[in-house]
């Protein structure tokens, strides 16, 4: 237990030292450690990831509305996935003990097979445009402000997801 | 989907910690302190879903006042008599 007493953990989304352990000692959202809000959680996410991708093919009103809203929604759910973890995902070894540390290892396996998925399939789509661009459906109609938010989300969040979706639920402990 | 972060998933790791535990009188997150590990790791190496490493293992086997060899083994252990 070394580190600073406020060190913040991670360059984007970090935690502090006090923030994870606070969080391994939670109790008040206990509730959202059961399994079943884990998966929830990860569902809805998940498809309001998707819709805020997506929102810019909408027409120009609602997909005004749609971006911001769930973009906030996604945010607050995004923020929750992580109390639900007590921060497995984004805390340094010296915070966790082993099984949490090889959860979190499992985790980040899991959360670059799904991200570099993810990107495979956007270049294919870029290529199809590039070479195919007469043929082709538009990229630019469907790719916006919400699109490259729902991907920096999704590589904020994926850990935490893959983490909610591997530890059992509290309850079941 | 937990019994794949096992170190050794072939063989399964049996255990009496929960019982040495209550033996002794003390709860999953006494000993989890005992042995600097988060409470549901306990509950995770009692119900023989995680193997500790041999670290762990000798610390929970010293904070129950016991051998490795009573609290762990590879085969199951008899039932104690009440």
């Amino acid at each position: 237990m070394m580190a600073k007493k406020e060190k913040q953990f991670w360059p984007i989304e970090g935690v502090t030292r006090s923030e994870v352990i606070k969080s391994q000692n939670d109790t008040r959202f206990n509730f959202l450690r059961t399994r079943k809000s884990r998966r929830l959680m990860i569902a809805g996410l998940s498809l309001l990831t998707i819709l805020v991708a997506l929102s810019s093919a909408l027409p120009t009103k609602a997909s005004s509305y749609v971006g911001t809203l769930g973009g906030l929604i996604l945010l607050i759910g995004y923020l929750l996935l992580r109390t639900s973890v007590r921060h497995i995902a984004d805390s340094p070894d010296e915070l966790l003990d082993e099984r949490q540390i090889a959860l979190r290892d499992r985790s980040y396996l899991h959360s670059y097979r799904i991200i570099s998925s993810v990107f495979a399939i956007l270049l294919v789509a870029l290529f199809i445009r590039i070479d195919l661009s007469e043929n082709a459906i538009e990229i630019s109609e469907w790719w916006g402000t919400g699109t490259w938010f729902s991907l920096i989300m999704l590589m904020a969040g994926l850990p935490s997801m893959v983490v909610a979706w591997l530890d059992k639920g509290e309850d079941e402990i | 989907m937990l019994h794949s972060m096992s170190r050794n998933q072939e063989e399964p790791l049996f255990n009496r910690i929960e019982a040495a535990r209550n033996a002794l009188g003390i709860s999953r997150a006494d000993l989890a302190k005992l042995t600097d590990v988060h409470y549901q790791t306990i509950g995770y190496i009692e119900r023989g879903e995680y193997n500790p490493s041999l670290a762990l293992a000798l610390r929970i086997a010293k904070a129950l006042d016991l051998e490795v060899s009573e609290i762990f083994s590879t085969k199951p252990f008899r039932k104690e008599a009440k």
